[in-house]
């Protein structure tokens, strides 16, 4: 009896797992799809450096991302319809905390874009508006993205 | 009985996904952080530092005429014999899709570019990461001989595809010793377009701005120090960083508006002296020995 309670214990184990890591892994390349690029102009390419992951209402995460001077970068918020409208995305110099934008004064827009004349890592603040599910009830977690797309910036003059 | 303990398991398990009873710590996510490739739950973990991928590093040197490209300091294809263990596939092929990237990125041309193309598709395949790319792409690459664009796309492409299908399989540590090889073999050529520190100062500043991205790569990895071999890695990183350290980087000026367009910076200034270069160069000489070496 014992026995069998370890191999069915380990068996569920193995189960939930799994299904953990399923629920991670369906949210990897959801900055992936077409419908996340909204750079306003043509000749911005993929960043490596975007993620997905998941995420639940009432929570924040943070992603830290190298700029590089001399390129034009693209940040767009992709997510899934259940975690609503109005995420906020906030960016801040990573060495210093100071905010660089904002989405609070901006409409709470899910992208911008700028141009980058000194290197830095910034870290990208993500908050999912809403109450958390409490415990015991089904999570709410769904799929959100930063796509990160680059381009040098044009040279303007002579 | 079994069932009824495998589905107490999954709905406990399906439930530890959910924020907290306080909707989760919305407010002070500091310090959190995942043992995955993603957010581990949704209870407000960060996601896993970004590391720019050897192509965005090349293209950030070209992009301030950087020269100099020398292939022939690229590692031999000869050499993917040698590398049996996991550890050494993992930090060569990251050192490959570099030289790959580096052939692509400065004009190396097909006849560099298809070899190298080939040792990353076959170390991909001993290192069990399906790419999503095969032999048939070096027919694409053949075509595009001379569309620079579009060999750095398609080597872009094969990197990336490495990176995610590790990602995806959780293979946390071999992605840090993949990610490691990637960054040295990228500093060593960039490091090697500095013939002489005056003249090519400019690229030399460059360099040391990789200060910043030595910083990710060492949290990216520092989850996997547990492994051994990521370990070892991780101690010669650290101690390279202790040397970057010296470096000053200028720091942002905010972001502000010119001509309707948002503009980060400016005016932020990166200084590092002769003597502070050749410290950094010689022990990413030296680290790249040691990784071409690993069997």
């Amino acid at each position: 009896m014992k026995n069998k309670l370890s191999v069915c214990l380990m068996l569920a184990a193995t189960i939930s797992l799994n299904l953990q890591v399923y629920a991670q892994n369906t949210c990897i390349s959801f900055h992936r799809q077409e419908e996340c690029n909204q750079a306003s102009e043509e000749g911005f390419i993929y960043n490596s450096q975007s993620k997905s992951g998941l995420f639940g209402k009432g929570t924040t995460s943070r992603l830290k991302v190298v700029f590089f001077k001399g390129f034009d970068y693209s940040i767009t918020l992709c997510a899934d319809i259940l975690l609503g409208e109005g995420i906020g995305m906030v960016m801040t110099d990573a060495a210093t905390g100071e905010v660089l934008y904002d989405n609070a004064t901006d409409n709470k827009s899910p992208h911008f874009e700028f141009a980058n004349e000194a290197s830095l890592n910034a870290i990208i603040t993500v908050t999912i508006p809403g109450e958390g599910t409490k415990k015991g009830k089904a999570a709410d977690g769904a799929c959100l993205g930063i796509l990160i797309q680059q381009k040098p910036t044009p040279k303007t003059g002579f | 009985m079994c069932l009824f303990v495998a589905a107490a398991f999954i709905t406990i398990a399906l439930s530890s996904c959910g924020p907290d009873e306080n909707g989760g710590d919305s407010s002070d996510t500091t310090g959190a952080d995942t043992d995955g490739m993603t957010a581990a739950d949704t209870s407000g973990a960060d996601l896993p530092a970004g590391v720019p991928s050897p192509s965005e590093m090349f293209a950030f040197m070209k992009v301030a005429g950087a020269k100099n490209a020398d292939f022939n300091l690229l590692n031999p294809v000869e050499n993917e014999k040698k590398y049996e263990s996991k550890k050494a596939q993992s930090l060569n092929l990251g050192i490959y899709s570099a030289d790959l990237l580096y052939c692509s990125t400065f004009g190396a041309g097909s006849n560099k570019v298809v070899p190298y193309f080939g040792v990353c598709v076959r170390m991909g395949d001993k290192l069990k990461v399906a790419t999503s790319l095969t032999e048939k792409d070096k027919d694409r690459i053949s075509k595009n001989a001379g569309n620079a664009d579009s060999l750095i796309a398609i080597s872009s492409d094969l990197y990336l595809s490495s990176f995610e299908n590790l990602e995806q399989g959780d293979r946390g540590a071999d992605l840090s010793l993949m990610l490691a090889g990637g960054w040295v073999e990228t500093l060593y050529l960039m490091s090697s377009m500095v013939k002489d520190f005056e003249k090519d100062k400019q690229t030399a500043e460059h360099i040391a701005e990789q200060k910043i991205s030595l910083d990710n790569l060492l949290e990216f990895i520092s989850k996997y120090e547990s492994n051994e071999n990521v370990k070892a890695v991780s101690g010669d990183l650290k101690e390279l960083q202790t040397l970057f350290a010296d470096v000053q980087m200028g720091r942002s000026g905010g972001m502000t508006m010119k001509n309707n367009k948002r503009v980060l910076g400016g005016g932020a200034k990166t200084e590092i002296t002769k003597d502070q270069f050749e410290k950094i160069k010689t022990k990413i000489g030296g680290m790249r020995t040691s990784f071409i070496a690993a069997q």
